[in-house]
């Protein structure tokens, strides 16, 4: 249970980068265009390997120290998998040289099933690789994946403390199906399946196509929807839009084909609409025509109203399922909240005090001597900053009545700095104890992660005497609170505020919607970007009734936050910002895209070009920003729009030697984009007035001392004048 | 006529001080306008308290409030409020954050001595807070002259008494009958509450000595009733004693008519100015309903007795009347002290007379009367000039129980009738009762203070979490603003030290009486403070002493144990300095209270008065036919009293065995007297005598010479307090009582002695009519009679003179090393480098690296264990020990580096003796490993390994001290 937690921490921690990195299965590696391979591949099993470090989150090798020890890991079937065959587990690993092979072992079992036992002797101490045969029947959707070692260095009463009983199960270890896919089922009860399967591997990928070059603005609406709702779904698993395509032959993954007939021309080729009446929306699952196993999703109604009635539907299918068949009618949807959102653990909420459990992490339990830390992340708003001596952590915990309160303690760690560590000496200890940490201030960042280690030892530990890990444990309640007062301001624009889930443009509790706005007449690419977007706000967004709309420019920039989606194409919003001179960088794209050997744009200047994103405050809402991405083309706009769910990337925007915040951000097609800041910054949100005294004083201390003298002498003054107007004296 | 020498302002920093002034009058108009800057300016002062500094922005700013509050203390006296809000802002800031950052709580034991501390420090901050607000601003009284014309309110003189000796009745009664008051207005009665039948007796108490004490008692009441009729006053007896003295006088109070009420202890013999100086009050002001006056003893109390500083060290009582009840009247909160005040009909009727057992059950019914009195909205006056004199109580145990009847009074009105809570009161009034009450909890605290060091170095107990560098830091400025703003508050009234002495003597009757008191209001009876014992020789109450020499012996084991403790706990010794400091200053304390608990003997019935009169001598009558040509010499008295005297004549006198002697005074009167001894001084001859026994008439006649005059009680007055001195005074107590003052305390207690005031008394010219009246000047000279023109005044505030610009130099050296703190000049930052890091909050702080060394200590043990295991064993195959020696050596090297334990180089000051001893640990564990590989190549030695794993043991061991984590 701890390791399938600490997986599913670990993969939310990593697992956008990891998703960028790694391909999403094999087909996605060894696909290409050419219809030769698609068919070979359909000719027989195709393999897939489930790497540990990729797929299942490993970030390092696991080290097994003591006497006993294991590690559990999990991993799925994917459901669209038919194994023709048992996978196979390759399991590289190593271990102490002075490990006795005749009393050391390794175990492997899957699913509580031993299914191998291996010696662990001098032979196999460095690089030793086991292959071992996983029985079919043994697995299900979730697997239990477990290596149990027993480790021994001499034939006598031993030290688990010894640290020549380790061994080591390398991240590099995998798992190797063969499997056949399975042609999709046509059954809108399913959805999300098959559109996006929850025990598959890596992130979701979704083609759109739309016959025309242009799409009409209630599918571009229709889109943001669904991609919102998609987000949301496939929570850290991601969606990944692929480039759009125009006919259904090309899409090489599963494919959405959103619109009404009239604007969408494959709508009609795959489903017939005469039975549909005005304001009636339909909503279709079928299957490729080339690759029965990928899906087609086939979104559409008689009219606009139609269309966006399939698209709340669909949106609302998790709660609501209404849908059923291949193909279902919408007569009647309404506009509704998107799924609740899945993410897991969830940042910080805007109150001052939270719990764990409102993080959406459960109980924690750790046991044995050499137990791994427990990892709180702690993602807070990107303009909160904590106050002075404002940040408190109250840890609920308990432990085993075995320990030994002498050497047993718990560790408290922030982004690697020790906070506290204190004895397990609490009488209360074993049922629940409590340990409030300060939160420095200067340790404490908008994105943190806590660490909570239980070094744990057993009371009158003797060598000779087995001392059983589950003797040895300690939990971290779902009840341990922090309470971080914050204040809410920052510089703007900076860019290097997207890696707080794209800061200030995430839909949060209270904090306003977000418009993407599109050119005035989008094409398939740029609708592809938005959808993309709007699945990424979907994955971040906690709020539970998030608005985002998906519009072109047409109906102006609005009052909200904005992000534009700008290419050559005419762009009303845009053009108007250009010309009300709001953008830091105006002019020509010749000038931003090509420089002009100005000073800075020469700096920045690419080898290639590609892109920008500029950030900037929205000319008439004083706390709105505008988000400006801006493509040499569509294609090029979506491949950057693509790499913004990378955190990575954006922390890459962020990254300045100096510490100075950049709004703009140039990019090429080779090498990391180039940052800059261009235009005045401004501060959004207001410092309280406590705040602002105290970030003064603390840089004008020695005011308080005159200050104080000050008040002393007028004080004074007054009392006496004051006294003796009374009859007295002072 | 000395005119007074009112301090002139003539440095040139002094138009500083008009600014000030200036803002004041324009702050002062307009309530809201008032508030709201008041307000504004304590921000400031918050802020300070509160915030969170740097140390080098503490220190410097510490430094820069010190010396303010010198400069103001040392140049600008007068202007001593500065200090007030400066001290408060320290003592606050202290108490923050010892709240907010020091509570321990890493085990039960440290817990609730942290939180005890903790409590009592909080209950210090409260009363400084009180103190401060009690005594910044007095009204200091002038009495109010009697109209010439118009009727004169009747007046009632009430003297209840109990078992006290008639004799001492006989001296009050007499003084009040010498009270300057038309006779037909002035009625004085003698309230007998003599304990009436049916008598119990007593546990332990012989058949013979109860029957006698029956017969005593008996005889009393008869005594008395012969009193009051020999002197022509009234007598009222009651059939019971209920509710003791209230219930004494609110029976007589049922019984007389008089408009105004003045009530005497047995013991108080006032003056003949008494009522002409407290009834113009009520004519003045019909709202007025009690005029309390000081009650002043001419005889020392127990502690100034056994320690020899009569006239030289305020008692309690001095800073009481004449601090703060001076304080108290600015307030309208004035009490009535049981004695020496008159009080209006009216409005005790109104309030349905003394609190009695009816209202609430209190031992002090005084203070609960003035309570009601206020709270019915009656108004108060304090007439600060002494009009009366007394008996201090002789004996310590009287003192302690006169001390733990009113501690328990004051507590059962803080239970049953808290002034916080009564209605009727004003703010001020609900605080300064507060303050009285709440004064006589310092049992418990000062005990927790007292305790706090032995606790330490004996029980290891730590009240306080954190550095003890740290602490000082945040306690100093405290403390010595605190220490500042209290002399400056306090001036002559209070000297440093002494308070504590009398406080800490009480404390464990007092934690006990008040505590009880808090949760059972109603237990205690009242008890009669004896007056008049006698002592025929010197003795050690052991009783009285025993809960303080336990906390002596304490105390004392702990300064033993202190230096074992600090050769042991390198890391800890800090802290142990501060705290054997802390201990030695209790401990000096607890001497003193030793001291004051050797009673020097009392063999003299009456007291002696100090008295300066000229006199002349001559034989006694019956010498005449011996000396027909009868000499007569002159001289002048030292001291009086019924029984005898001590003068001084001209040098060479011979004086007879039976004298005559006459005092040259107003109430001039010839006595026959004994000479009992003639001492020959180089300028004159000492001669003391005994009087022969007076008839009641001479009686009266001494009485009057000795208690009426107007200026009788005005000269006490003591020097202002010398810190230093004051501290070594304390500390020889024991030697001073011991020793009975010998000389060379008595160069440092005469030093002190001599300081003469520097702002002299005025002094009004004597009326020519009747003789030298120093302090009152009669207009028409008709104070003899029953002059209604009476003006007493006050004396003056007094403040200390202005000192040398020489004394400048420590405060000015606090500013220079402030100011180079703020800049950050380098030789300045690196003094207190050296003694703690300056930059900590910026760095990895105090507590994380603490634990980060608990970590590297743990790992260590680990390692250290393997080792000795490995060096104890047999020797492992070569393979074997390489994979060992690879794993321990990198472990070890993990440990060194992930830990960052490199000695002292680069680590937090405070840490440093556990970072050395961790890493002295690391360098002997390399060494032993070392070691160990060339036993295995058969090279090494066995023995030498293991010493130097001891030795990484006794490193390690010293390290884990330092951490406080305990040792099997």
């Amino acid at each position: 249970m701890l390791h399938a937690a600490l997986l599913l921490l670990a993969a939310l921690l990593c697992a956008p980068a990891a998703a960028q990195d790694a391909p999403a299965t094999d087909e996605a590696t060894d696909e290409s265009d050419d219809p030769k391979a698609r068919e070979a591949k359909k000719q027989g099993p195709q393999s897939f390997e489930v790497k540990f470090d990729e797929h299942l989150m490993l970030p390092s090798d696991v080290t097994l120290q003591g006497l006993l020890a294991y590690e559990t890991l999990t991993f799925t079937v994917p459901r669209s998998w038919e194994l023709p065959s048992d996978p196979v587990l390759e399991l590289n690993f190593e271990h102490s040289p002075q490990l006795l092979g005749d009393r050391s072992s390794l175990t492997v079992r899957v699913n509580d099933h031993a299914i191998t036992s291996i010696e662990l002797n001098r032979k196999n101490a460095v690089g030793g690789t086991a292959r071992v045969t996983i029985p079919r029947e043994l697995l299900d959707d979730y697997n239990k994946l477990t290596v149990l070692v027993t480790q021994h260095v001499t034939e006598e009463c031993e030290d688990p403390f010894d640290p020549s009983l380790w061994s080591r199960v390398n991240k590099s270890s995998l798992i190797r199906f063969a499997y056949n896919p399975k042609p999709i089922t046509e059954e809108l009860l399913d959805y999300p399946f098959p559109l996006y399967d929850p025990l598959s591997y890596g992130p979701a990928e979704l083609t759109l196509v739309s016959a025309d070059d242009e799409l009409a603005p209630a599918a571009i609406e229709a889109l943001g929807v669904i991609g919102l709702s998609l987000g949301r779904i496939a929570g850290y698993h991601t969606l990944n839009v692929r480039e759009p395509v125009a006919t259904l032959a090309k899409a090489e993954t599963n494919a959405l084909v959103v619109g009404t007939p009239e604007d969408n021309r494959i709508v009609e080729k795959l489903v017939s609409q005469r039975n549909l009446n005005a304001g009636e929306g339909l909503i279709a699952v079928l299957p490729h025509p080339d690759d029965p196993s990928l899906a087609v999703l086939v979104v559409t109604g008689k009219d606009e109203a139609g269309l966006m009635k399939a698209a709340h539907a669909l949106a609302g299918h998790d709660r609501y399922p209404v849908l059923a068949g291949k193909v279902a009618k919408v007569r009647l949807s309404e506009s509704d909240d998107p799924p609740p959102s899945r993410r897991t653990p969830k940042p910080a909420p805007p109150d001052d005090v939270f719990t764990l459990e409102d993080l959406g992490i459960p109980d924690q339990t750790v046991r044995g001597f050499y137990s791994p830390p427990i990892r709180v992340p702690l993602q807070m708003e990107g303009d909160s900053k904590p106050r002075l001596d404002g940040a408190r952590l109250e840890l609920h915990y308990g432990y085993g009545a075995q320990l030994d309160t002498r050497l047993s303690t718990l560790e408290v760690r922030m982004n690697g700095v020790v906070l506290h560590s204190v004895a397990l000496n609490d009488e209360d200890g074993e049922q629940s104890a409590k340990l409030t940490v300060e939160l420095p201030q200067a340790v404490l960042e908008a994105r943190s992660e806590v660490e909570v280690i239980f070094h744990l030892f057993p009371v009158d530990f003797d060598p000779c005497r087995r001392v059983s890990d589950r003797m040895i444990w300690g939990t971290l309640f779902d009840s341990s609170e922090f309470n971080i007062r914050r204040d809410h301001y920052a510089m703007m624009p900076d860019l290097g505020l997207l890696q707080h889930d794209l800061w200030p443009f995430t839909l949060r509790e209270g904090k306003g919607e977000t418009d993407i706005i599109l050119s005035d007449a989008p094409d398939r690419y740029e609708a592809a970007a938005a959808l993309q977007i709007a699945a990424e706000m979907g994955r971040l967004s906690t709020e539970a009734s998030p608005r985002l709309a998906v519009r072109t420019a047409a109906s102006g920039l609005g009052t909200d936050h904005a992000i534009l989606l700008v290419t050559d194409a005419p762009h009303g919003a845009y053009g108007a910002l250009e010309s009300g001179g709001a953008l830091s960088l105006t002019g020509t794209d010749d000038r931003l895209l090509k420089g002009d050997g100005e000073g800075e744009l020469q700096q920045a200047a690419v080898d290639s070009d590609y892109g920008s994103i500029e950030e900037l405050l929205h000319p008439t809402a004083a706390d709105k920003a505008i988000l400006v991405m801006r493509g040499a083309d569509s294609e090029d706009l979506l491949g950057m729009v693509r790499g913004l769910k990378d955190v990575r990337g954006l922390i890459s925007l962020a990254a300045d030697p100096d510490q100075q915040t950049n709004n703009l951000a140039v990019f090429g097609q080779i090498g990391p984009p180039r940052t800059l800041s261009v235009g005045d910054r401004q501060q959004v949100g207001t410092i309280p007035l406590a705040s602002r005294v105290e970030q003064g004083l603390r840089k004008s201390w020695w005011l308080i001392g005159l200050m104080v003298l000050l008040a002393a002498l007028l004080l004074a003054a007054i009392g006496r004048l004051w006294a003796s107007g009374k009859g007295g004296r002072a | 006529m000395a005119t007074p020498q009112v301090p002139t302002t003539t440095s040139p920093l002094d138009w500083l001080v008009e600014l000030p002034q200036r803002f004041a009058r324009f702050a002062l108009v307009g309530r809201w306008r008032t508030r709201l800057i008041t307000g504004l300016l304590c921000v400031p002062l918050v802020l300070y308290a509160v915030a969170e500094l740097p140390p080098r922005a503490h220190i410097a700013l510490s430094l820069f409030l010190m010396s303010a509050g010198l400069i103001v203390a040392r140049r600008f006296p007068e202007h001593r409020l500065i200090v007030v809000p400066i001290s408060l802002a320290a003592s606050t800031r202290y108490i923050w954050w010892r709240g907010t950052h020091t509570l321990a709580t890493t085990n039960p034991a440290d817990t609730a001595a942290s939180l005890l501390l903790f409590a009592a420090e909080l209950y210090a901050w409260s009363t400084l807070l009180g103190g401060y607000f009690q005594t910044s601003v007095e009204k200091v009284r002038a009495p109010v002259p009697l109209p010439k014309t118009g009727p004169l309110p009747s007046v009632d003189v009430y003297i209840p008494t109990y078992d006290e000796d008639p004799q001492i009745l006989r001296t009050t009664v007499e003084a009040a009958m010498s009270m300057d008051y038309p006779s037909d207005k002035l009625a004085i009665y003698i309230l007998d509450d003599t304990p009436k039948p049916p008598y119990k007796q007593r546990p332990r108490e012989s058949k013979e000595d109860f029957s006698a004490r029956s017969k005593r008692l008996r005889d009393r009441m008869q005594s008395l009733r012969a009193l009051a009729r020999s002197l022509g006053c009234g007598y009222l007896a009651r059939k019971d004693n209920v509710d003791a003295k209230a219930g004494n006088l609110n029976f007589a109070m049922a019984r007389t008519r008089g408009d105004l009420i003045t009530v005497f202890d047995t013991d108080h013999a006032p003056t003949q100015s008494f009522l002409q100086t407290t009834i113009g009050f009520f004519i003045d002001d019909e709202e007025v309903a009690l005029v309390q006056t000081p009650h002043h003893f001419y005889n020392p109390d127990p502690i100034e007795r056994n320690l020899y500083h009569e006239g030289i060290v305020p008692t309690e009582g001095h800073l009481f009347y004449h601090r703060i009840q001076k304080g108290n009247d600015f307030w309208n909160s004035a009490f009535f002290c049981g004695s020496c005040a008159v009080m209006r009909r009216t409005a005790l009727d109104e309030v349905s007379g003394f609190t009695t057992s009816a209202d609430i059950h209190t031992v002090t019914e005084d203070a609960h009367t003035a309570l009601k009195l206020h709270a019915a909205g009656w108004k108060s006056a304090y007439m600060p000039i002494p009009q009366a004199a007394g008996l201090a109580t002789e004996r310590v145990a009287d003192h302690v129980g006169q001390r733990i009847r009113w501690a328990r009074g004051m507590a059962q009105i803080f239970a049953q009738d808290n002034p916080l809570l009564k209605p009727g009161l004003t703010l001020a009034q609900r605080l300064n009762y507060f303050n009285a009450a709440w004064h006589f909890f310092n049992g418990l605290p000062r005990l927790i203070f007292l305790m706090a060091p032995p606790a330490y170095l004996l029980l290891d107990l730590h009240p306080l979490l954190g550095y003890v560098r740290e602490a000082m830091i945040y306690a100093l400025p405290h403390l010595f603003l605190a220490w500042l703003g209290a002399a400056l508050m306090h001036r002559n009234t209070r000297h440093s030290f002494w308070p504590d002495v009398y406080e800490t003597l009480l404390a464990p009757y007092t934690a006990l009486v008040t505590t009880v008191a808090l949760f059972f209001p109603k237990l205690g009876k009242f008890n009669v403070t004896a007056k008049g014992a006698l002592l025929p020789e010197a003795r050690f109450d052991w009783r009285r002493a025993l809960p303080c020499l336990i906390l002596l012996v304490l105390g004392l084991v702990s300064l033993v144990a202190a230096p074992m403790k600090w050769f042991r706990y390198e890391a800890h010794q800090d802290t142990i300095v501060i705290a054997t400091l802390w201990n030695l200053l209790n401990l000096g304390i607890l001497g003193g209270v030793m001291g004051a608990c050797y009673e020097r003997p009392q063999r003299r019935r009456e007291h002696r008065v100090d008295r300066r009169w000229p006199v002349s001598v001559r034989a006694a009558p019956e010498r005449a036919a011996v000396e027909p040509e009868q000499r007569q010499w002159q001289g002048w008295t030292h001291n009086l009293s019924y029984g005898g005297g001590c003068m001084e004549v001209e040098r060479g006198a011979v004086l007879p065995k039976q004298i005559q002697v006459t005092l040259k005074t107003e109430y001039g009167i010839t006595l026959l007297a004994d000479t009992l001894e003639q001492t020959r001084l180089t300028d004159a001859t000492l001669v003391r005598f005994k009087f022969r026994p007076l008839s009641n008439s001479d009686h009266r006649v001494v009485t009057r010479n000795l208690f009426s005059s107007s200026d009788s009680w005005v000269h006490e007055d003591y020097a202002f307090d010398h810190p230093v001195r004051s501290a070594l005074l304390v500390a020889l107590s024991p030697l001073i009582a011991l020793l009975k003052k010998p000389r060379w305390v008595q160069r440092i207690i005469l030093g002190a002695a001599e300081e003469q005031p520097l702002v002299e008394l005025e002094v009004f010219e004597a009326c020519p009519s009747c003789g030298a009246v120093p302090q009152i000047a009669a207009e028409d000279c008709a104070i003899c009679e029953y002059s209604l023109a009476t003006r007493l005044t006050s004396p003056p505030v007094r403040v200390p003179a202005r000192k040398p610009l020489a004394t400048m130099l420590i405060p000015a050296l606090f500013l220079i090393t402030a100011l180079g703190l703020a800049v950050g000049y380098k030789p300045v930052v690196n003094v207190f480098e050296f003694y703690m890091s300056m930059e900590r909050w910026t760095a990895v702080p105090f507590q994380t690296r603490v634990a980060e060394l608990n970590q590297a200590h743990r790992e260590l043990r680990a390692l250290h264990r393997q080792l000795g295991e490995a060096i104890a064993g047999e020797g492992l195959a070569a393979d074997d020990f390489d994979a060992f020696w690879n794993d321990w050596e990198s472990n070890l090297l993990d440990v060194q580096r992930n830990r960052a334990l490199y000695g002292e180089a680069g680590s937090r000051v405070e840490t440093a003796p556990t970072e050395r001893a961790l890493y002295a640990a690391v360098l002997s564990m390399k060494a032993a490993g070392t070691e160990l590989q060339d036993i295995q190549s058969g090279r090494g030695d066995r023995v030498l390994a293991s010493d130097l794993l001891l030795s990484a043991n006794a490193s390690l061991d010293e390290a884990a001290e330092g951490l406080g984590i305990p040792l099997r």
